[in-house]
């Protein structure tokens, strides 16, 4: 019965614990049933914990209890056995979490290839936005090209003539949008009416110009969504030129200058996009150093938000990254790490860590 | 409201809140008191203030001149002195929250014995928030055993665990997340003590304090003949003399002076196998009984319990702290929003 039990044990690569604890049953002569009896359990369970094959057994805190009972049964030091099982027990722990680091580090892989995916198609999709977009642009000069005709044909002049030294360019320029109204529901589809307030100022700007600026302005205004040909700016001149009455007569007309808000917001939104890039340009170029003296997981994000580092490093490691700032760092063992930022050593006691993790931001 | 405010500044606290010691337990913390249940109360002019709380008035316990009085407030798991409970809870709360200066208000979780009455699990609700907690949560304590001491609580598999603390011997049978059976002896280390005491007085004709006798507990008590004979030297007050006296004690002497107690305990962990359903009754025996409690740590009380039940028994990693630590992780389950894991009051 020992010989085969010494063969499965060979089988299974037993450790120091449970050849400890078969020596010791064997020192006293007990077979496995008579241990079984004393423990009140299964022989098959007795031959497992000789065999250290934990998987049969039910738990870490049954399985501590048996072989402390085990130990005090043959003789042996509970505490040595406990110490010795508790290694053990560490030691397939790591295993683990190295499988599971491994597993996560293979799930990330495969995200970041989901993330690429994700960008691809959504610059496809972008694009055809874009060109969509400008396809509509060019649909809408041409609904602007024939209102603007239609501006010189209108036989609206029933109001009171007023001098054209009195021409309010913005009540001009309402003229023009009042005239056509397919014109006026495109632009609808890009500005909303109710952040009209906003626009003031380049309506007033319009104001203080001359009528034939203006015009131009105004021509300006409309290629803003629509990236227009240098066509329609000179149609509309003429028209002006053509036509200036019925355009002023329309002045006391409240509709249109909503139109005219609407078209100056597409101005201002575009005048903020293009203000956008500057400013990531204002990133401060910053310096960091890192050094291990054990093992921590570290993780760095720079000012654009981009990782630059992410991964499990061994004592003696050093990082060095120079970039825009402020930097995101995460840190998994703090007492592992010493981190350097513009050349000074960084004081982990202003920073809120957590069971030995930290996460924190260097900025200038 | 202000109580909201303040809960802003305290950590959820587990309290084990029992007959001979208090223990809390803090989120991230652990276990971060550990006390007896002991407040040494001083009368002065009619007029009464706490002298000592914890194991400063532990010392003082039966050693105390006529203006001061050590009184253990909790008697059999259950509140004796209402006062005096609130007035150590608030202590011991406000030590946990030292470096605050703010008064805490934390939210609580109270292990309550199985079979505590209603007027009871009120009484202890009612101090803690006198004390200053903002909430209440009150769990049954072989729950909280066996979830601290790691038993599978929440698998369709049946656990036995025997809470042996210092006023009460809990017995349950869990499955679930769920109490099965439960059953809750008043018997516990201080029923030792005191058998320890009626002993010496009957055949040494001493007497000696409950101090003393829980010392001889500690050092040489055991539960299973046949162990190491130990022996320890006492001094007691002789009966006949009126003068102290010195004699020796062995565990031999112990064991018989337990044998009451240890049979009532035997008895009631009989009477819970019964009363298990045959499915549970056969995990059990697959596995075994778990102890936990101070009084799990009397020598041989668990090869006892295996002689007699004929089951494997274990006794759980640090078993004092069990009942605090299962408290502190259902505290965990009450933040995830599972707290209808558990029955909680």
């Amino acid at each position: 019965m020992n010989k085969q039990l010494k063969d499965d044990s060979d089988n299974n690569q037993v450790t120091g614990l449970g050849k400890a604890l078969r020596q010791g049953r064997e020192n006293k002569s007990f077979s496995v049933s008579r241990v079984a009896d004393g423990l009140h359990l299964r022989p098959s369970i007795v031959t497992a914990i000789e065999d250290e094959d934990y998987d049969l057994l039910p738990g870490d805190l049954f399985l501590k209890g048996y072989i402390r009972s085990y130990a005090r049964l043959v003789g042996l030091d509970e505490e040595k056995m406990i110490n010795l099982l508790d290694q053990r027990l560490s030691d397939q722990a790591n295993e683990k979490t190295v499988k599971k680091q491994a597993l996560s580090k293979q799930k990330r892989q495969k995200n970041s290839k989901h993330a690429i995916l994700v960008l691809v198609i959504a610059g496809i999709v972008g694009a055809a936005f874009y060109m969509w977009s400008q396809r509509l642009g060019d649909a809408n000069i041409g609904v602007f090209d024939t209102a603007t005709e239609s501006v010189a044909d209108t036989p609206i002049i029933d109001s009171d003539p007023v001098d054209t030294t009195d021409l309010d360019p913005q009540g001009f320029t309402e003229t023009v949008e009042l005239t056509e109204n397919a014109q006026a529901e495109i632009v609808n589809t890009e500005a909303k009416p109710d952040e009209a307030p906003v626009v003031n100022e380049p309506i007033n700007d319009v104001a203080s110009e001359s009528t034939q600026g203006l015009l131009v302005d105004d021509a300006s205004l409309a290629s803003v969504s629509s990236e227009p040909s240098v066509e329609p700016v000179s149609e509309i001149e003429q028209t002006f030129e053509i036509e200036p009455k019925p355009v002023v007569e329309l002045e006391q007309d409240v509709r249109p200058n909503l139109d005219v808000v609407q078209e100056s917001e597409v101005l201002s939104a575009d005048v903020v996009e293009t203000e956008l890039p500057s400013a990531d340009s204002s990133l401060k170029i910053g310096e960091v150093r890192v050094t291990f003296s054990g093992d921590c997981w570290f993780t760095l994000k720079n000012g654009e938000g981009k990782t630059i580092y992410a991964d499990l490093n061994r004592a003696g490691d050093e990082i060095n990254y120079s970039g825009p700032a402020p930097f995101q760092l995460v840190i998994g063992a703090v007492s592992e790490v010493s981190v350097f930022f513009e050349q000074e050593p960084v004081d982990f006691s202003t920073v809120r860590v957590r069971n030995n993790r930290a996460e924190l931001e260097l900025t200038h | 409201m202000f109580k909201k405010i303040r809960g802003l500044f305290s950590s959820d606290l587990s309290i084990d809140l029992g007959t001979a010691n208090t223990l809390i337990y803090v989120r991230e913390r652990g276990i971060v008191l550990d006390e007896p249940s002991v407040v040494a109360i001083r009368n002065h002019a009619a007029q009464k203030s706490v002298a000592a709380v914890g194991a400063e008035a532990k010392r003082m316990l039966g050693r105390t001149p006529g203006n001061i009085t050590a009184i253990r407030p909790l008697k059999d798991g259950v509140i004796a002195d209402f006062v005096v409970t609130e007035k150590m809870l608030q202590h011991f709360i406000h030590k946990v929250h030292e470096n605050s200066f703010i008064t805490p208000s934390p939210r609580v979780l109270i292990c309550v014995p199985s079979k505590s009455t209603q007027v009871e699990k009120k009484a202890i609700r009612e101090s803690a928030l006198g004390a200053g907690a903002r909430e209440v949560f009150l769990i049954e304590e072989p729950m909280a055993a066996a979830i601290g001491a790691g038993l599978p609580v929440e698998e369709a598999h049946g656990s036995m665990v025997v809470d042996i603390g210092g006023g009460t011997t809990e017995i349950a049978i869990i499955s679930l997340n769920g109490i099965v059976y439960a059953d809750s002896v008043r018997i516990g280390g201080d029923r030792f003590d005191e058998a320890i005491v009626a002993y010496v007085r009957r055949n040494y004709g001493s007497l000696i304090g409950d101090t003393t006798a829980e010392r001889i507990k500690h050092e040489i008590g055991c539960a299973y003949e046949g162990l190491e004979l130990r022996e320890i030297d006492v001094r007691g007050r002789n009966l006949a003399e009126g003068i102290p006296r010195g004699f020796t004690l062995n565990s031999e002497e112990i064991l018989e002076a337990l044998q009451e107690s240890l049979a009532s305990i035997v008895q009631s962990v009989k009477g819970a196998l019964e009363q298990s359903p045959p499915e549970l009754a056969s995990d059990i025996a697959e596995r075994g009984i778990v102890l936990t409690g101070g009084g799990s740590l009397l020598r041989g009380l668990d090869r006892l319990l295996s002689e007699e039940t004929g089951l494997p028994v274990i006794v759980a990693e640090d078993p004092l702290t069990c009942v605090a630590r299962g408290g502190g992780k259902a505290l965990e389950l009450i933040d995830k929003n599972e707290s209808g894991m558990f029955p909680l009051d």
